[in-house]
Parts: structure tokens; sequence; C-alpha cells
């Protein structure tokens, strides 16, 4: 007796767990992406110790006075009283006073001394036109008043 | 005369583009989760600073993050306040906590550098008292943490 073979079941991968777990991650990785926005550097360094032998470079330096209001002083005189943030005047001042350093082969320094309950982005402003006038040695006046700054 | 019905063929969905775009999607969130390498703390506003420099890949290695917000600031870990006002890793900590902090890392990170975010409404009082643990602990290279344009600062 000849017997009708039965056709096998298709053999199919079970698709939806698959898509299941894609969906979750998916949803997973939706909620926790946060489009982080690139940070900018603006650095200075704190004057170190020097060793007894070494030879110290007597720096060319201004200090920068930020009042609480936000107003800029060099040398007893107010720089952008408008209150740009890109402090034009500053920015000039300062690069002529690089480049006169630099003509008396000596390092130009600035000394930032804000008062206590300046806002950062005041202090930033006057960082940042200290970069845009390519001044390198920026510190900051953090000491007490009884005390060395730092 | 009696007609057999033809069986009409399975109405099915084709799921092959609805996967491969979920997989698209899949791919590019995962890519855009980078994983944050800075102790970044959403409640700061940074700086605006034009001039400022985006960083080299190699640059941000070496770096410790202190998170400096304006007083009263609520965090995972409370209110900002005058005698705790530094935030490292959402820990609240004070002056002799951060030198002591900056101090064990500089011992083991060589080159080590103070990545310091502070907010733009923060008072310079508080500030200078972070640099002045900084210079306690023998750390002398410090950075502050701008963004380049009002856009990217604007949200968040």
């Amino acid at each position: 007796m000849k017997l009708r073979r039965t056709p096998d079941p298709k053999a199919e991968v079970a698709m939806t767990p698959l898509i299941d777990c894609v969906f979750l991650l998916l949803v997973f990785f939706m909620v926790s992406t946060t489009f982080n926005k690139a940070e900018a550097d603006i650095s200075f360094a704190l004057p170190g110790t020097a060793e007894q032998s070494d030879s110290v470079e007597i720096p060319d330096e201004q200090i920068i006075q930020i009042t609480e209001a936000g107003a800029v002083f060099l040398n007893d005189m107010e720089y952008d009283p408008s209150g740009d943030p890109e402090m034009p005047e500053l920015v000039k001042t300062l690069e002529r006073f690089r480049q006169t350093a630099e003509a008396n082969k000596v390092p130009a320094m600035i000394t930032i001394a804000p008062e206590d309950n300046v806002r950062q982005q005041r202090v930033v402003d006057v960082l940042n036109a200290c970069t845009a006038a390519k001044v390198a040695n920026v510190t900051f006046a953090v000491g007490d008043s009884d005390e060395e700054d730092y | 005369m009696k007609l057999r019905k033809v069986e009409e063929p399975a109405c099915e969905m084709d799921m092959t583009p609805m996967i491969d775009c979920t997989f698209q999607l899949l791919i590019f969130f995962m890519v855009a989760a980078s994983m944050s390498k800075v102790d970044q703390t959403p409640e700061i506003q940074l700086p605006i600073a034009p001039k400022a420099a985006k960083p080299e890949e190699e640059d941000l290695r070496g770096r410790g993050t202190i998170n400096i917000a304006p007083l009263g600031t609520p965090t995972a870990g409370g209110p900002v306040t005058e005698d705790r006002p530094f935030m490292i890793s959402g820990q609240l900590c004070d002056e002799a906590g951060l030198t002591k902090l900056i101090a064990a890392r500089a011992e083991e990170v060589p080159d080590f550098r103070v990545y310091m975010r502070v907010d733009k409404n923060a008072e310079f009082r508080t500030v200078k008292r972070a640099i002045r643990a900084c210079a306690n602990a023998g750390v002398f290279n410090i950075i502050f943490g701008t963004f380049q344009s009002k856009s990217a600062g604007e949200e968040g």
C-alpha cells in the first residue's frame, strides 16, 4: 500500500520575541539618550612653588579687578562699562600689553581679582577676553586679605 | 456542477521593512547615547565663552570634575549650602573634604587637572574656596567648563 506523505509543517523562526526585545531596547535608549552638548575649556594656572635653583623670570603683571556690579577695572580705569560680554576695549588693551611684554622678552601675566559676589559669567567674560588677546598666563587672586595670593 | 473553492493566499503583513527601520533607530540611539565621560550635573548652566577651546579626546584624561551650583539649588543630595557647596559625583562636600579628595586623586593620577563646572550665576566666593582647596591639595592646573555659544548653552 502506498502511503501519502503528510507535508511537514513549515519550519519558521518566531519573530515576535525578537521584535519585543528590540522595541524594549529601542525605547530604553530613546529615553536614556540625552544629547550632551559639547563643553569647552577655558583654563588658567595657579602660581606653583618654584625650586630655589630655578631662575625665575619676573613677569610683567597686571591686575584686573571685577566689582560686585560686574564693572571691570584695569589700572583704575573702567573697561567696557556697557557690559558687553565680548569686552572689545579690554581685549585691545590686553593685546597691546602682551605685545609690549613680548617686546621686552618677559612673560605677560594677568591676575584677576573679582569681588566675592561677582557672578561666574562675568569672571568667564574676563577670562574670555584674556584668551582673545592671547594672554596665556592668567591666574586668580584668591588669598584672604591677610594671606598671600595663590 | 460543483465548483471547488480556490483557497485565497493567507493575507500577511510584510514585517521586514518595519524591523529594518527599528534596527536602524536602535543603532542610532545606541550610538547617540554616549555614556558621559565627565560628571555632568543637569542643574548647572555653564557660562558662555566664545573663545574657549573644545578639548581633544586625549585632553579629557586625568581630569577631576567639581560641580558648583548657586547656593540653595536643590540637588539629589539636598540643597547646596554655604557649608557644603561643592558637588562631586552627586555628593555635596565642604572645603576640607574637597582638599582631601583632590589630594588623593592627584596622587593616583599623573598630570591631574581640576575641571570646574561652575554655574554662570554662582558667586566667586564659592569658586575662590574651590581654587584654594586645589592650591592646598597641590593642584595648580584648573579648567573652567563653558559653552562656546548661546544656542549650546540655552537648552538644559
